[in-house]
């Protein structure tokens, strides 16, 4: 659930040219330019309205959200789901 | 002239790039702005040469046509002439659909400021701020040149003040860079030629058909000083960044300051030629000192800096307008969360500080002839540089290297320790 929400998300906002079927849990999304900077702010927004948890200072890294996957886990683990 | 109210949600102090995109974006989200310029639209600003990257705001901003249909000059990349290698790159290369551009700063800054007025910002120009007391409502005091003297309270306040860094000076955390004691010195002279991105030098009337680059080239007394060649439409920005000491000698000698600059451009060795059948327009000459400078901090409470008020760096990448408007959007994204939610103001302008700090380190790294970061900073510098994307690494490696200063890219770009 989580996953695709975030999937559909980076569909529907990304900047960059993207090959949507290309694009599993594990692609790198920021190596790809999927999630710029801006995105990175702009994603913060989303997660916390749509999943009501709260991204911290020390989140916005490339282990969090680097992939799908990894947002996924971030999500996750703040929504106390682990 | 409408009034000055005496409240706002956020009050925006400089209407440059970085302040009239923070209005609009602050706008869009429906807050009440009200934005003040000391001077009045148009007016000149230095630091024409933009990278692509702009694009990106301009388009979430709503003002990308606008700038379109300016039909400004689309530059192909940058051409450099350092230590007796000639090198290029062109933007086109790194998947860039749109072009970077030369502008004349006083219309570029003016069609902003426009955008800003017609969503909705409240501007007054003519309009200085004078002092700023940071906390849960923000009191800000200014003179405007009619209304007289006066207070606004706002629950935000943006300083966009640019090299004036009002909060910068007024919370003391503005700190000069030891690393660039440098003084910028530039003039625009009419009829000059300009280098094209296959090395070729092009006649002005040409900048139209075959896109200038960007002319940078090495002064040969100063490992780190350069100069600037930009093609703008009607004329040409020529710019030094000079050892401080070397200015000092200059303005005791005779002719002074443009004495000394226009040798400069007649001395050059690849600058010279392009220069040679220009002519210098008199009264253009402007000098900024010590003008490189970090803060300490980049936010007190209710406040936030954003652009050259935050901080300034050797212009050498053109990254300025960009950082600007990552900074006005940053700075409104941050007012936005804080409002709508009041629990998340402190983190909201944490992640700001967090943010900004670590874009400013990462661009005065790349700056460095020599890398010099503690270990803290290096860890940092690592971590940022993985949130750029591939494409962007291969751009920064290589702009890099167009002056000799890829060394510190190569070392922060080091996967292994991020």
């Amino acid at each position: 659930m989580i996953e695709e929400a975030i999937r559909d998300y980076i569909v529907r906002n990304s900047r960059a040219a993207l090959d949507s079927a290309s694009l599993t849990p594990d692609t790198d999304v920021i190596a790809e330019g999927l999630v710029d900077s801006l995105m990175l702010l702009q994603m913060t927004d989303f997660i916390e309205d749509h999943f009501g948890v709260e991204i911290l200072p020390d989140d916005l890294t490339f282990e969090n959200f680097g992939s799908i996957a990894k947002i996924t886990a971030l999500i996750e683990d703040r929504s106390g789901k682990v | 002239m409408s009034e000055v109210p005496k409240r706002c949600d956020v009050l925006i102090a400089g209407s440059g790039p970085g302040g009239s995109m923070a209005a609009t974006f602050l706008r869009q989200k429906g807050y009440d702005v009200v934005l003040m310029e000391r001077r009045r639209h148009p007016r000149p600003n230095v630091g024409e040469s933009l990278i692509p990257h702009f694009w990106t705001y301009t388009d979430a901003a709503g003002v990308t046509d606008r700038l379109v249909a300016e039909r400004f000059i689309a530059k192909a990349g940058a051409f450099a002439d350092w230590e007796g290698e000639r090198r290029h790159m062109a933007f086109r290369n790194y998947g860039f659909s749109r072009p970077a551009l030369h502008v004349e700063r006083d219309v570029f800054d003016h069609i902003l400021f426009n955008h800003a007025v017609g969503n909705g910002a409240q501007a007054f120009e003519d309009c200085t701020v004078q002092d700023v007391e940071p906390g849960e409502t923000v009191v800000t005091r200014y003179v405007h040149a009619e209304a007289g003297a006066g207070t606004i309270a706002s629950r935000f306040m943006i300083d966009a003040t640019g090299q004036q860094a009002l909060l910068g000076r007024h919370l003391d955390v503005r700190q000069a860079d030891d690393d660039f004691r440098f003084v910028a010195i530039w003039g625009y002279f009419e009829g000059s030629s300009y280098m094209a991105a296959d090395g070729t030098m092009q006649p002005p009337e040409n900048a139209r058909t075959i896109a200038p680059t960007t002319f940078v080239t090495g002064l040969p007394y100063s490992g780190a000083g350069w100069c600037w060649h930009i093609q703008l439409r009607e004329s040409t920005s020529v710019g030094l960044i000079v050892p401080t000491e070397r200015i000092r000698q200059a303005r005791s000698q005779p002719g002074g300051l443009e004495a000394f600059f226009l040798q400069q451009c007649a001395e050059l060795p690849q600058l010279s030629i392009l220069l040679q059948r220009a002519r210098f327009i008199p009264g253009s000459l402007n000098v900024i000192n010590n003008y490189s400078y970090t803060s300490a901090r980049m936010t007190a409470p209710g406040c936030f800096m954003i652009g050259d008020a935050s901080g300034f760096i050797d212009p050498i990448f053109s990254i300025g307008v960009t950082l600007a408007m990552y900074g006005a959007f940053t700075a409104a994204w941050a007012i936005d969360r804080s409002l709508r939610n009041a629990e998340r103001a402190e983190s909201s302008r944490a992640i700001f500080e967090q943010q900004i700090q670590t874009r400013m380190a990462v661009s005065r790294a790349l700056c460095r002839p020599a890398f010099r970061a503690p270990a803290y900073t290096e860890g940092r510098l690592k971590a940022a540089m993985r949130l750029y994307s591939t494409a962007e690494h291969g751009l920064i490696r290589d702009v890099t290297g167009l002056s000799g200063r890829s060394i510190n890219f190569e070392r922060m770009s080091d996967p292994a320790a991020a």
